[in-house]
């Protein structure tokens, strides 16, 4: 539909922009609100792939985001690596990483692998927490050291910039792999395995390597998480991290790789809006923690019952059933609904 | 040897705690196929309102029992929004536990605060028998999951509404035929589950305080127990739940208790993997 191409070309030109000229209108603790959306929209990137096109559920995205960011900390804090060298690695461990735990945990599938994902992460997260020697354990790791271009220490505007195009190039890539003979494949997969299997798709290997795909996004992300924040402590590897990137995804809507970016968008923001919310000194301090958990599960939640597809497209489509309202044809959307609905129940 | 049979003995009783709650995730699978994240958070739940029954000076047995109850309605609601509407995917049932999970752990914040809760439970002196120390209250929860077995095999294998949740555990549209509404059963599977869930939490308090992000550790070690009898066998969740609480203590006393729940984990993990339908089935 080149209507269609033109608008996603039009939204991704408008992204941009907004994205090259907000450094110029924040300040820094602003611009940390977009370098988390636009590390968010990597990882989700990644778990739209693994969720949307391949039908899988990974509650254990956090844990190759951490594995990503330690690789960074450590080899540039205690191995004196050259930063860029160590964020070239960093998805490559996490990839590697990806492809062996996936080894065995894809013989699963469906909630059976949501289950041990969950358990992936929460190993990583107690690992973090426990090999001290390692990983500095609950105080942290410091000293990770930023990558220099032409004399000067990436940091700040320069670093958000860099954020951004890795963000951009992983869209670009995502929607490729969808697009690809592989990505064709992978949907196949994910409407139905047998029937994809006999005509000669090889469903594990593509189960497993969109599996360590999307564990590479994470791991990206969170070498770039580590050498832009330059200190690294478990807490922000906690399994809800893992919740979240699910929410953004299941926002942004599992069809469409673009969707990571709304997800992001859509979610970090609201969580910065609910912390300027709460966090007054005339209410209580555990008031943004009640309040971020009681409208992401309400979000999850409705998303999951009402919006199947996400935020954007079940807004289309709610407005799609309204016009039709309008012009006297009661339902005319209801069947395309109950099809998307079936797409995400063959997925299991 | 002492030391080996003082872990033995708190294996079983932290297993037995680990049993009911895995023995929720069984009713709730059987009939829905669905893994229900919140079980963690009907324990959690227990455990709080029996601390707030027991604030308001009710009588031990009583809080209990409200608990419980308010837990189960609590529970059977869950259930309708996780797998009442029709033709909702697994899957999409398996994201909504997780968010009510969230909700419930909100909502426990919220209430109860971010201070650990505990009360007493029945007595706090240990009994001693040949150098082994037990508290009262693990004899309890040993006991009450030798009550609540037989009661739950005997209620989906004898009575009349059991019956009908366990028909639609084995054939969903052949219920439908003789007049069985799976969903109404569904709905009922969770208020067992719940129930069992909050008996759990109440009886566990006492052993081990609150937090309210206990929910997930709770949920995994049940899930863990539960796997072992590829989450349709009662029998197969007790005998793991026990034995993962044995390994779990094991693990602490004689190496490092802060990878208890690790052991979880791989225990969980090994045993989806290599006997996804349970350990003495065929996968």
């Amino acid at each position: 539909m080149p209507v269609r191409r033109v608008v996603v070309a039009v939204f991704m030109l408008v992204a941009a922009g907004v994205v090259a000229v907000l450094p110029r209108a924040l300040t820094p603790d602003k611009r940390d609100i977009v370098i988390f959306i636009g590390l968010y929209t990597i990882v989700g990137a990644g778990l739209t792939l693994l969720m949307g096109f391949a039908g899988q559920v990974s509650l254990g995205q956090g844990g190759f985001f951490a594995v990503g960011a330690y690789t960074v900390g450590l080899l540039t804090a205690k191995g004196h690596w050259n930063p860029w060298l160590a964020l070239i690695v960093a998805p490559v461990v996490a990839m590697a990483v990806g492809y062996i735990v996936g080894l065995p945990l894809l013989r699963l599938r469906g909630h059976h692998l949501a289950v041990a994902t969950l358990a992936f992460g929460i190993i990583i997260y107690t690992l973090l927490n426990n090999l001290r020697d390692l990983t500095g354990g609950p105080i942290g790791l410091h000293g990770i050291k930023q990558p220099t271009l032409g004399g000067n220490v990436l940091s700040g505007d320069h670093f958000y910039y860099f954020i951004w195009i890795v963000a951009a190039l992983s869209l670009v890539i995502a929607y490729n792999i969808v697009r690809s003979r592989p990505g064709r494949a992978l949907r196949a997969i994910a409407q139905h395995e047998g029937a994809a299997e006999s005509i000669g798709i090889n469903v594990r290997l593509y189960r497993l390597t969109i599996f360590a795909i999307a564990a590479t996004f994470a791991g990206a992300a969170g070498g770039l998480f580590a050498s832009y924040f330059k200190f690294l402590s478990p807490d922000s590897f906690t399994p809800t991290l893992s919740i979240l990137f699910l929410i953004i995804v299941a926002v942004g809507g599992l069809g469409n790789v673009y969707g990571a970016l709304v997800g992001s968008v859509s979610i970090v923001l609201l969580t910065e809006f609910l912390k300027r919310l709460s966090t007054r000194p005339d209410v209580p301090a555990r008031a943004p923690v009640v309040l971020q958990s009681l409208v992401y599960a309400a979000i999850l939640i409705l998303i999951m019952l009402f919006m199947p597809r996400g935020l954007l497209p079940g807004i289309q489509q709610f407005v799609a059933i309204l016009i039709a309202r309008f012009k006297g044809k009661p339902g005319a959307d209801v069947r395309q609904n109950e099809a998307a609905v079936g797409e995400l129940a063959d997925g299991r | 040897m002492s030391e080996f049979g003082q872990y033995l003995v708190t294996g079983i009783a932290t297993g037995a705690s680990f049993a009911l709650v895995a023995l929720g995730f069984v009713a709730i699978y059987r009939v829905t196929h669905v893994v229900n994240f919140a079980q963690g958070a009907f324990a959690m739940l227990g455990g709080y309102v029996m601390s707030s029954m027991l604030d308001r000076a009710l009588p031990g047995p009583l809080a209990a029992l409200c608990a419980v109850l308010i837990v189960a309605v609590v529970g059977t609601l869950i259930g309708m929004i996780a797998v009442g509407k029709p033709r909702l995917p697994i899957i999409a049932s398996l994201m909504i536990t997780l968010g009510l999970s969230v909700l419930i752990e909100g909502i426990c914040l919220l209430i109860w605060g971010d201070i650990p809760t505990t009360y007493n439970g029945i007595g706090t002196k240990a009994l001693s028998f040949a150098n082994i120390f037990v508290l009262p209250q693990q004899v309890v929860v040993v006991a009450a999951v030798a009550i609540v077995f037989p009661l739950f095999q005997l209620f989906f294998a004898r009575t009349y509404i059991g019956k009908a949740v366990t028909a639609c555990a084995l054939n969903a549209r052949a219920a439908q035929l003789v007049g069985i509404n799976p969903r109404v059963m569904a709905f009922l599977a969770f208020g067992v589950a719940a129930a069992c869930g909050a008996l759990s939490g109440v009886l566990t308090t006492p052993l081990s305080p609150l937090t309210s992000n206990a929910d997930i550790n709770i949920a995994i070690n049940g899930f863990a127990g539960a796997i072992v009898g590829g989450l349709i066998s009662p029998a197969g969740a007790v005998i793991g739940s026990l034995v993962l609480g044995i390994a779990q203590t094991m693990m602490a006393g004689y190496f490092d208790p802060s990878y208890q729940l690790v052991v979880a984990l791989l225990v969980m993990i090994a045993v989806l993997i290599a006997r996804p339908n349970g350990l003495w089935r065929r996968a």
